[in-house]
Formats: structure tokens, sequence, C-alpha cells
């Protein structure tokens, strides 16, 4: 992109770089205000705001004519949505113009210019920083993500399920759609993957300190070091000091030797922040580094820029300037750092910690929304608070059969049932009840439950025969037989697809035994299932973009889903096959048994489970859904073809 | 939400309130209907400031006069967290009402903490600061300009002279950082904003020295009109703010430096003689007259204020013999001359104020009067001979003040010489303390001039110990307890260490190795099990220094580095700002760290340890203070002959209110949940010092524990804590919702009425009405009678 919408002078315009690159231009969208053209040759600097400011601005500063004082043109980036976006771009296109400019000589400016002091500006401009600050700023950007084939391939090799996934999809692709569509519509479904793998990739263990897990040890009366290689770098980088010594006595100094008398020398309990005291050994090669400056020994540092108000000690103990009073009794005085030197070292350890971290109030003072926001977060009351408002989308369904078109039938029974009834008739029923209950309790026998509700065991047969009770009463042998299994079909149905841990911890055999597959057909059939969903996800996305160019695509992929419904078909096929083997062996058995026994057994076909109708069962959702699709395509398709023929006729 | 107190309607700004809030409110109307004063103790933690100003911004909303309210508190941070919630709170009214109320709502702190002056603003010291900006702000150096003089000016300050001065910022409330922020936009000084604004302001919240300390609440608060509401918030400690503000320490060192300020003055004046005498002359004309320039000590830009309160004050002209410049500059040098001569003494003397004037008499014949006017006479002459540099004349300006009030007070005070520092020191390096024994003189005029006086804090038990230390009497003492649906906060009090051997930090036994042994135990067993942020509190630097260097040679801090960051309060202040904003950063990043610190040092005032913060707060030793110190000893006996205070009976209520507020520290809202442990064998006798809510909580079989049965009592406590917990359970119980609050209004009313009928009859109007009788109670009963 070489344009954006940019604000120069406190006016809006635009900010154009040229095709070729020798000029920028800035266009005000007033046509009143006069424009400025600068060309890129002349352009001897290029400054942005820091990465985190709230504005985006950029400066340019051009000398037209070496030797006179250089002119500062600053624009600030004015779009709501992608001010930061497009000022990396614009800058971006600069510098390489620039460096364009700068190579080919010609009327190029002393490069010196570069180096030049900066002039105190009044805004706080940062020097352009390298791109690749920037873009680690924007590095969970969907674009970024999609683009960093890296982050693909090895978040596919971190997952094997996804990596089938992908590949079987990538095999069974139209051979219409090429290999780089494929894979951005694969990851365009999978962003947030790829997001969430990125961020764990860049969490790092953060280190601890080192010289406080080091000791020697005392094997049978020797003093002994255990100290590995990860421990000596560490120290290093947390104390460069110890860097430094290192590497001024090794070679001298054999390097087992170093480390033994390091440990035990007065510079390390320096280091510690320990007090060192008359009795400590003295090393006259070690302890010449006791007197280094404290600062050598920083090294990355946790830093704040700024002191929020909730903590800043300072600001509270000169709250009070005129402050006398009588002075603190002297154990109420701290001592000195020479005194005790430890606590700034323990400090300073912490923060060395805490180097790589972004300090928790770091909120710029100077944002719009500042600091006053955040502060009175922190004061809130949270439990008085009303809980987070509901931020769900309700649907409104302004016609709610449509959704159930599906399946009338297995809508609830039960209402069904009950739309069938007459109020009357239920009400005069209750009545009775009510009568029968009332007249038990009248004999004096107290209320039997079992009798009021119908269920007398004894008056029931075994077989309930038909016709002695032609009501079904609630409570009955029957129904309650009949709810029990309704219930038990229920709970195994959702435990088989609702729960997680079973999921989670059983086998796929152990699955596949449960709905009569063998583990070969079920993982066939998840595979299957997986790519038939990739292909209607890429099927929709083609065909609702209503891109008259895609539509081979669609027509392909229509193909594609048709040949999907075989590969089910297949399954079901191989699992009906397989069920049929299972009948064989299990007839066979019975067979054996009759001949062994001469009993013979009751054989239900029934409970040999699986076949076709299981795949069936659990595909019948995506050859709905395929179904659906194809028919959705085909009427648009004869529409399109009624419109067409229409047209041609009119021709 | 809405609702009413009696008449009064109330505008929350949150759907729920706790009922301590509620009582809370209840009690502050009734303290402000009965135009007195009250004292209320509120569990930390509960919102006492929200409930304070909805209360109070309610009450002046519906009044004609519209009652200022000055709210006093004790650091900066707690002032910038004041502004934010009236602020959030303003900001809902304005969405319930439909309109923005007319309301100006400012905070002042320092010069330094409010400058924008490119320069001025990075001076370490705020006296710098405060003398920096002086020379460019004050009136003569503006005279100097108009004449055309090359003066540095600060163009913050100008550029406030082209505003209206009733309206220099737009209405509404400000933080500090808005007030900043909107110098900064509008290129005009913060400090002199909010000054100047003061009269105009509906809210004023500053710390308590702008209307304790004479030498400032002079010059800022003394327009204030007496119908003012004022408010002393986190004021558990205010006894001590008042008896530091008449306080006052001379050293050989400042003496020295008082010496060389007083020689460069008396090179001005013989300077000014020969270039400008008629100043000078017109000056002592001045002063002649007796024309105390009333409106010179209000003068912002002013030296140095008296720093005797405004009733102490000798309205009548300056003394004759110091009245000439010259003349006074003798004065001084004599009186300094003086003063190094007693600092020679090599031991221990303490003596009341009107023993020192003889002394002081019968050696250099320096009178008690002009002595008196000391300071009032320095500021004229300072500003007579238009001095830009004056924080070199710093050290006289103690000299000064120190002159004023040994002159001013004669009972209260003591003035006691220390030659040397400690008791095993050999080198003298002598400190000449005049010390103020009585916190009610300090604090006196507010309670006289101001109808409406509320003290409230989290920790002010024993409520009558501030009544009596302070002289004053109340409309309404009150301790509310904390209405909790779960036990979200665990305190424990631990004597005995894993080897059942007394753990204290008294003096005697405080370094033995077992005893520090036993504290580094509890540190790393605490730091090993709780969560996110630990706080630990020593009773002073020294106590802290020691054993912290201890544990590290025993290996202790080796292993806490295993579990935790460690950080410490240091005696600098920026350094420790930046160790809390480390270990604020390993809380939140799940790091974990504990922070080390002073019961009664800076971070133990003002900074809160709320939620992972602070899940776990140690208190290693009672914060007692040290009993050796000779300041110390001379308030107890006077504690003890005037307000019949024990001495033992002030030290551990001093101890136990350090202790209480920084137990407190860690919890802010019902949701948050806290360990508290306090870990000495004096704490079991200390137990019915602490506040009633902690007391509360506080079950017997937590009450005496060792180190290992508390770390299990705190696995326990935690494990509960992370049983998910919804604010449904709490509804009802400890928050009200507008339905639990109407239903309890409801009952307090019928159980009003059932009162009432009792009374009836039992004889009528003759019972006494009881405290929780309240206004409407008083015209019912006038009704019976009738």
């Amino acid at each position: 992109m070489s344009e954006a919408s940019t604000s120069y002078k406190k006016q809006d315009g635009k900010l154009l770089v040229a095709q070729n690159g020798r000029t920028v231009t800035w266009k005000p969208n007033a046509p009143s205000a006069s424009s400025l053209t600068i060309a890129t040759s002349e352009i001897t600097n290029l400054q942005q705001t820091p990465e985190k400011s709230a504005k985006v601005s950029i400066k340019i500063v051009v000398q037209r004519i070496p030797g006179t004082p250089p002119e500062n043109h600053t624009f600030s980036f004015t779009s709501p949505t992608s001010a930061r976006a497009e000022q990396a771009s614009i800058t971006a296109l600069l510098r390489k113009h620039i460096e364009l400019a700068r190579a080919s000589g010609g009327n190029t400016p002393a490069p010196a210019a570069e180096d030049a002091p900066r002039q105190p500006a009044a805004l706080a401009i940062a020097q352009a920083v390298s791109a690749g600050a920037r873009a680690e700023e924007n590095m969970y950007e969907d674009s970024r993500l999609m683009l960093n084939t890296e982050l693909q391939r090895e978040l596919l090799n971190a997952r094997p399920r996804l990596f089938e996934i992908f590949n079987q999809a990538l095999r069974e692709k139209p051979d219409t759609i090429t290999i780089i569509q494929f894979s951005t519509q694969f990851w365009a479904a999978r962003v947030h993957d790829l997001r969430a793998y990125a961020v764990e990739k860049s969490q790092n263990q953060g280190t601890y300190n080192v010289l406080s897990e080091i000791k020697p040890v005392n094997v049978d009366g020797a003093t002994r070091l255990n100290i590995s290689k990860e421990q000596i770098q560490l120290i290093f980088k947390q104390h460069p000091m110890v860097r430094k010594v290192y590497n001024e006595s090794v070679p001298k100094m054999n390097e087992g030797d170093f480390w033994s008398r390091f440990f035990g020398s007065r510079l390390f309990k320096k280091l510690k922040g320990e007090k060192i005291t008359e009795n400590d050994a003295v090393d006259p090669r070690l302890d010449q580094y006791l007197s280094f400056n404290e600062d050598a020994d920083r090294t990355e540092q946790f830093v704040m820029a700024h002191v929020p108000h909730i903590i800043d000690l300072e600001g509270n103990e000169q709250d009070h300037s005129q402050r006398l009073g009588n002075r603190l009794d002297w154990t109420m005085q701290p001592s000195t750092n020479e005194k005790v030197p430890i606590l700034r070292v323990l400090n300073t350890m912490s923060e060395k910690m805490l180097a790589e971290v972004t300090p928790t109030d770091a909120a710029d003072p100077h944002a719009p929304a500042g600091m006053d926001e955040e502060t009175y977060k922190e004061l809130k009351l949270r439990d008085l608070q009303r809980g987070a408002d509901d931020n769900r989308i309700m649907l409104k369904i302004s016609d709610k059969k449509k959704f159930f078109t599906g399946n009338h039938g297995t809508q609830n029974s039960s209402s069904t049932t009950y739309a069938k009834r007459s109020p009357g008739k239920v009400l005069s029923a209750v009545r009775e009840d009510v009568r029968n209950i009332s007249d038990g309790m009248s004999s004096g026998r107290g209320l039997n439950l079992e009798t009021a509700i119908g269920t007398q065991e004894d008056s029931d047969s075994e077989d309930d025969e038909e016709g002695v009770e032609k009501k079904a009463r609630v409570g009955n042998k029957h129904s309650r037989g009949a709810a029990t299994v309704q219930i038990m079909g229920a709970i195994n149905q959702r435990h088989l697809h609702l729960d997680d841990q079973l999921l989670s911890t059983t086998s796929t055999a152990e699955q596949a035994a449960k709905v009569g597959l063998t583990s070969g057909v079920l993982d066939t059939l998840a595979m299957t299932h997986n790519t038939t969903v990739e292909f209607l996800h890429y099927f929709w996305t083609v065909f609702l973009s209503g891109d008259a160019d895609r539509a081979l695509e669609a027509e392909k992929l229509v193909e594609t889903l048709a040949k999907s419904l075989e590969r089910i078909k297949a399954v079901a096929d191989t699992a009906e096959k397989e069920r049929e083997r299972k009948l064989g062996e299990q007839k066979k058995r019975i067979e054996e048994h009759l001949q062994k026994t001469g009993k013979r057994r009751k054989f239900d076909p029934n409970s040999i489970k699986g076949g076709s109708k299981a795949v069936n069962d659990m595909m019948a959702p995506i050859t709905r859904a395929i179904g659906s699709a194809l028919q959705q395509y085909k009427q648009a398709y004869e529409e399109q073809r009624a419109q067409m023929s229409q047209l041609q006729m009119m021709l | 939400m809405r609702f009413n107190i009696e008449e009064l309607e109330v505008l929350f700004p949150y759907p729920s309130i706790y009922p301590e809030q509620y009582a809370y409110m209840c009690d502050l109307k009734r303290t402000l209907d009965a135009g007195g004063h009250c004292v209320l103790e509120m569990p930390s933690g509960t919102g006492k400031t929200v409930s304070l100003l909805s209360l109070i911004v309610a009450y002046q909303q519906v009044q004609p006069e519209k009652r200022k309210l000055i709210y006093c508190s004790r650091t900066m941070s707690e002032i910038e967290k004041a502004l934010a919630e009236l602020k959030a709170l303003m900001k809902y009214r304005t969405e319930q009402l439909g309109y923005e109320e007319e309301f100006r709502g400012l905070g002042l702190t320092s010069r330094k903490n409010l400058c924008l002056h490119p320069s001025v603003k990075r001076e370490k010291s705020g006296s710098v600061v405060d003398a920096r900006c002086r020379s460019l702000t004050a009136g003569f150096v503006k005279e100097k300009k108009e004449r055309g003089e090359d003066v540095e000016m600060c163009v913050y300050h100008d550029n406030l002279d082209l505003l209206e001065p009733h309206n220099l910022i737009p209405p509404g409330v400000w933080t500090f950082d808005g007030l900043l922020k909107y110098g900064e936009s509008q290129k005009q000084c913060p400090y002199f904003t909010a000054r100047r604004m003061m009269p105009y302001c509906n809210v004023i919240i500053y710390s308590y020295h702008y209307l304790l300390d004479p030498k400032i609440a002079e010059r800022v608060s003394r327009e204030l009109s007496k119908d003012c509401i004022v408010v002393f918030d986190e004021a558990h400690n205010i006894d001590n703010v008042c008896i530091e503000s008449l306080s006052i320490d001379l050293t050989e060192d400042s003496l020295r430096k008082a010496t060389r300020g007083v020689n460069n003055l008396d090179r001005k004046i013989t300077e000014m003689k020969s270039t400008d005498a008629e100043k000078l002359q017109s000056e002592y004309a001045k002063l002649v007259q007796g024309l105390q320039e009333a409106d010179e000590a209000r003068n912002e830009d002013a030296f140095m204020s008296n720093p005797a309160l405004p009733d102490d004050l000798l309205k009548e002209a300056v003394p004759g013999n110091i009245r000439r410049a010259e003349h006074f500059v003798a004065f001084l040098k004599r009186f300094i001359e003086y003063l190094k001569t007693r600092m020679k003494v090599l031991h221990v003397i303490s003596e009341t104020p009107p023993s020192f004037l003889n002394h002081l008499r019968d050696l250099t014949f320096i009178e008690r009067k002009p002595l008196r006017f000391c300071a009032e006479r320095l500021t004229s002459l300072v500003r007579t001979l238009e001095l830009t540099n004056i924080e070199d004349y710093q050290p006289l300006q103690e000299v000064a003040t120190f002159a004023t009030l040994i002159a001013t007070y004669e009972t209260g005070f003591l003035l006691i010489l220390e030659p040397f520092e400690s008791d095993t020191a050999t080198v003298p390096n002598p400190i000449l303390h005049f010390t103020c024994l009585d916190a009610a003189i300090a604090i006196k005029p507010v309670f006289e001039r101001f109808s409406s006086v509320i003290i409230t804090s989290g920790t002010m038990s024993p409520l009558d110990m501030y009544p009596k230390m302070l002289a004053f009497s109340t409309v309404i003492q009150q301790s509310y307890t904390m209405t909790l649906a779960r036990k979200s906060f665990l305190p424990m009090i631990v004597p005995r260490g894993t080897d059942q051997s007394r753990i204290t930090s008294a003096f005697q036994q405080r370094n033995d190795p077992s005893v520090i042994r036993n504290y580094g135990n509890l540190l790393t067993e605490f730091c090993k099990l709780t969560p996110d942020g630990i706080v630990v509190f020593f009773p002073s630097y020294l106590y802290m220094e020691g054993i912290i260097s201890m544990w590290q040679g025993m290996g202790i801090l080796d292993t806490v580095w295993k579990y935790k960051l460690i950080l410490v309060e240091t005696p600098d202040s920026q350094e420790t700002a930046l160790a809390l904003e480390t270990y604020r950063t390993a809380c939140n990043n799940g790091r974990g760290a504990v922070l080390l610190c002073v019961a009664r040092g800076k971070v133990s005032e003002g900074i809160d340890f709320d939620h992972h913060y602070g899940r776990t707060v140690l208190c290693i030793g009672v914060p007692f203070q040290y009993t050796e110190s000779r300041i110390l000893k001379a308030r107890l006996e006077f504690l003890r002959e005037t307000y019949r205070i024990k001495e033992q009976e002030f030290l551990s209520f001093d101890a136990m209110r350090h202790a209480a507020q920084c137990l407190g520290r860690v919890l802010r809202g019902k949701d948050d949940y806290g360990i508290m442990v306090m870990a000495d064998r004096r704490f079991l006798s200390k137990r019915q010092q602490l506040p009633k809510w902690i007391q509360q909580a506080l079950d017997d079989k937590y009450a005496d524990l060792s180190v290992d049965q508390a770390v299990s009592a705190a696995k326990a406590f935690l494990r509960e804590m992370s049983v998910p917990w919804s604010r449904v359970e709490q509804r009802g119980v400890s928050t009200w919702d507008a339905e639990d609050l109407a239903m309890h209004k409801a009952k307090q009313e019928e159980e009003m009425i059932r009162m009432l009928e009792e009374e009836a009859q039992n004889g009528g109007g003759m019972v006494e009405v009881d405290e929780y009788g309240g206004d409407d109670l008083d015209e019912v009963m006038a009704d019976l009678d009738a």
C-alpha cells in the first residue's frame, strides 16, 4: 500500500508514495489547502512515534539545499483502525526508496545527515526502529499467521492428528484447487490454533537466582562442587562481573580451580550481598575485583518508565515538603547500603529475573485513556459489581418451524401426546384419581401410593395381558419399562457423545467396541468425517462468496462432496461386511453349541451391533448436511440456468 | 444503586452494598445532622472511602449551603485513590441523574509532585522545589520583570494569570494524573491551579498536614469556612502527625549551616544598604506601625509562615529590638551561638521550655517576646531583600521555627538534648529535640473551627483512646464488624516455632539463633504454600536488616529463592518503588514474590496488597516502638499524668494499631481472601486489642499455633478458598442489593415501632431515649408526650 490517510498541520489529507518511489506527496482532503511534495532523495531522516504510543505519526526531515537548515514535516496517521499498519507500510516503503536513492548516488545529500545529532523534538519521537521489533508486535495478526508457513509446519508436526486431517484433505481435494488455495482455506479456519501455538511457543521459562542454587556439598570429608554448564552460563548472564573475572583469569588458572576458588571467595560473598568479615579467606587474585563498581554487574534489568501514583513512595514522602518533626529513634533509621548490602542485592536480583517481563503498571500515562481508568479499576470492589454483562448475542428466530423440518417425528414425543388430549377429559381423569385416593384414605388404611398411581403389582400379571387394562396408566409396568429404556438409551447416547473424559481416557478401540465397530473402521470413519467437514466448509465459503469466477471451483467441490457420500457408503459397506462376518461367526458358534449339547440357543441377530446401520446413524448429520449443500447448489444452479436461458431467449 | 437514608437520597456507585457500609453511612449522617464529631472504625477493604464520599456528596448536594468537604488522607497514593473514587462516583451520579451537577473536586499535594517546570521538577528534594518555585513565581520577581530586568520566570505559572481566576480548570473531579495532564496540555501550573481553585471546590482532598501543620495550614487552609465537613481518613496515626507538626530537631550541622545563612543575610543587608536603603527603611517603618501585613502570611509565595498555631500568635507589632534588619541578624547570630554552646554538653539534658528560656535570658539577655517573632521577622526580611536562592536559608528557617515554637509553648512540650546517637556511640553527634508531647494541641483548632470532624480508619481500637488523646468529644463512636458469607480471611497467632520454642521479636531474645531459625522456617513454609504475593512486616528497620542478613547466612533465603522472588523495602524510596513494581509484576505473571518491609515504614502506609498482591501477610514480631527512646518516654509520662493513659496501655495500643494496619493491607472487598499471621508470643496477650473485625474472625483454635500447625491451617484455608465461589452465595448475607436493603429497612422500622409500643406501655416518654433512637425517635417521642 502506498497511500494512507494522515493529517498534516492539523489538516486531513492523504499521504502518497509515488509508484516509482521518487516522491512522497501529501494531498489535502479540502481542496483549498495546498499540497506538499517531497523528493525521496532529499529526505535525510525518518522518524516515527514509539510503538506503544497512542499517537501514530512520522516525521520526515528534508534538506532541500545542502547547507540550509533542514525542514521537518510531521504526518499523523488518522485511520481509526489501521493507523499503525499504514504507518508501518509507508515507513517501510519510504525507507526502501530512500536507500535506493542513496545507493544510486546522484543528488544525494551527505549520508552523514543520518548520524547528525537529533534536534530536541518537542514530541517524543523515537528513532525509527528496526522492522524486527515491529514484526513482533503484529506477530499475532491473522494475516501474519496465515503467511507464516514455518509456524504452520511446526504446528502440524506438533499435532499428528491435525497433520493427518491436513494430509487426507490434501489428497482428496479437487484438482482445481491449488495447494496454496487449499492451505489458505485450511488455516483460515484454524487461525486461533495458530495463534495459540505462536503464543505458546513464545513463552519461555524464567530464570532463577543461580548463585543461591549452587552449594558446595560435603562428600566423604571433601567439599565438592557440582555445577553444570547451563549454570555457568546463567552466572555469566546474571553477573557480567563474573564473566569479566573469568575471562581475565581462566587461561592462567585451571577452570575447575577457578570455580572452586570463586565460590569460596570474598567476591562471591559480595555478589550474594553478604557481609565480608575478617575471617573470610583472602584470595589475592579474585579480591582485586572486590572494589568493582556496582554498575559493572548490572545486566538487563527490570525498568519502569513511569511510577504510577498509587505506588509512588517518593511522591508520598514528598507530599509534605515542609515536614520537620523529630527524628525517628535509631531502630527505625535505615542503615546505608554499605552496611547492609544484602537489601539492594535482593532487589536487583529479583529485577534481573523479571528483566524480560513488561511491568504491570507500564501503561503510558500520556495515553488517551490515561492512568485514571486503570487506577480506578484496581480500586473497584469487584464483588459489589454486578456480574459481567451477558455478552452473548441473542438470536431472534422469527420462524422457528423451519429449523425443525428435518425430523418432525423425533420432536418431543410426549408433547404430541399431550397435544392430542382434551383438557376436559384430563381434568376429569385427575379428579377420578383424587377421589380414589381419598376413598382409600377414608377407609382408614392410609394412602397407598401404589394404588394411587395404578401399579398394584399383585393385580398386574407378569405379562401385562392386553385388554385387561386398556388405559395406559402412568405407573403401570409397561410404561415404566418403556420409560426406563428410553432414559437409559438417552443416557448411553449422551455418554458416548458428550463425555469428554470418556473420549480422552478410553482408547478408540474401546469406543469402537461400544458402537460395535472395529477400531479400524471407526478411524476411517472419523477421518472421512473430518475431511468431509473440511470440504463442506470450503464449499460454503466458495458458494456463499457469490463470486462468479469461483463457480467452477464450486462445481468441483460438489463433485468432491458427492464423492464423500460414496466414501461414507464405502465405510458403511465395510462395516456391514464386518458385521455379517461377526454374525456368521456367532451363528457358527451356535451351530457348534447345538451339535455339542443338542440345545438350541436363542439367537437375536439384533444383538450384534454395528454394521452399516451404526455407521449411517453416526454419519446421519453429516449426510444431511451434504444433502442440503448439494440441494442448495442444485437449486442455485437451476435458477442460474433458467436465468441464463431467459437471457439467451431475450437475446 | 439509589436508596434513602431517612429523607436523604444516596447514590451509591455499585449495584449492591455491604451491610456495614450502610450502617456506616447511617452513622455518618447522624453525625452530620447532629453537628458533632465522631470516631468510626470500619473493617479494612470494605469500601470505606466510597461510602464516605457517597453519603457526604449526597448530603452536600441537597443542602442549600453546600457545605464543603475537606477530606484528609495519609499519603499521596491514598489521596489519588480517593480522587479516583470520587471521580467515578460523580460519573455515576451524572448517569443516574441525567444531568451533570455543578461540582468541583480537587486534590492538593506538594509542588514537587505537581511541578511541570522542566528543570525545577527534576530536583530531588521537595523543599528545594519549593524554594526554586518561589524564586520563579514570587510577586517581586514579576515586579522585577515588569521593570525590565532579566529574570527567569515560570511560564506555567504565568499562564494562569491569563485565565479567569475562578475558573482555572473546568468543573469536575481531577485526579493528580488528570491535573498534570491538563496542566501539560494547557501549559498551566497544576499546583497553583489547585491551590487557587480551593475556595471554589466542593471537595478538597489533601493530606492531614494541610490542616494540622501550622507551617502550611496557615497558607493553604486558612479561608475554609466553619461549616466545612472535615474527614480524617486512615486516621489511626493522626496523633503522631499532630505531634510531628509541632516538633523540630536541631543538629550541629544545621546550626553550622544556619550560621552561614545568617552571614549571607548580613552581607545582603549591607549590599542593599548601599544600593536600595529605602527598602529597608520602609520595612522598618511598616514594622513600627505594627502593620503585620495580614495578607502577607496568606500570600502563596511567602518564604515561610508561622510555625505556631493561629490562636497562639501575638497580634501586636514586632518588638523594637529586632525591627532593624541588622539588629535582627545580630540577634539571630547570638541565638545560634548560644545553641551551639548548649550542644557541647556531653550528657543528656531534658528540660521544659520555660527553663530553657530562663537560661537563655540569663546568659544572652534574649527575651522571650522577640524570640517569638523570629519566624515572622525572618519572613519579612527575606521578602524585603528579595532573595531568590532561598533553599540556602533553610537551616536558618529551622532555627527561626525552633525559636518561635519554644517561645510560644510552655506546657506539653519538652526539650531533650542527646549528645550521642546511641548508648554505645563514643563520638558525640548531638541532637536537640524540641518535642511536642500533646497531640491535642495541634488538632485543637480543627475541632474548634469545624462543626463536624469525622475520624475514621480500619484500625482504631480501642475507640475511646482517640477522644482521650486528642481531647474532644464525640457524637458517635462505633466499630463495625464484617459480615461474611464465607470466612475469607484467616487470622492466626503463632507464638511457637516448629520445635515448640517461643518465638518473639522482644529485644533480649531477638538475636537468639533458634528464634531466627524459627522465623526463617515460618517464612519459607509460607512462601511454599502461598500463591502469588506474600508480604512480611518487621517491627523496625534495624531488626529487618539484622534478620535478613542472618537468614542469608543460614541459607534460608536460598530456599526462599526457590519459591519466590525476594524484594525488600530500602531507605531509598525510588528504589523501593521499583521493587514494589517488580513485586506487582511478579505477582501478576505467576512468578510470585515476597516483599519484606517495616511495619511503620513507607510501604506499610498507603500501599495496598489486595487480592493476589498479598495472599499472606506475616507480621514478624509485635511492632512496638523502641521503648528506650527518650522522646517516647517523655510522651508516655505526659500521657499518664495528663490523660491518665498508662504506659503499657499506650504502648500496646500503639503496637497493635500498626500490626492491625499491616494485616488489613491484604483485604479489599469480600471476594478477596488472605492469611494473616501474627508471629510472636506477645500477641497472645494482645488479642483483645485487635480491631473488632479481626477479633471476630480469630477462632480460638487458631489463637495459639506452632509454625507447622499454622502451615496446615493455612493450607486447609487455601484449599477451601479454591472452591469456586459465586457472588450469589453472598447475596443477602454479606452484600445487599436493593431488595435486601429494603427488607432490612422494613425490619428496622418494625423493630422501632415495637420498641416504641413497648415504651408506651411502660409508661410513655419516661424512658430515656437510647442510642439507637436518632432524630426520628425524638420526634415521635415528643408526639407521645403531647
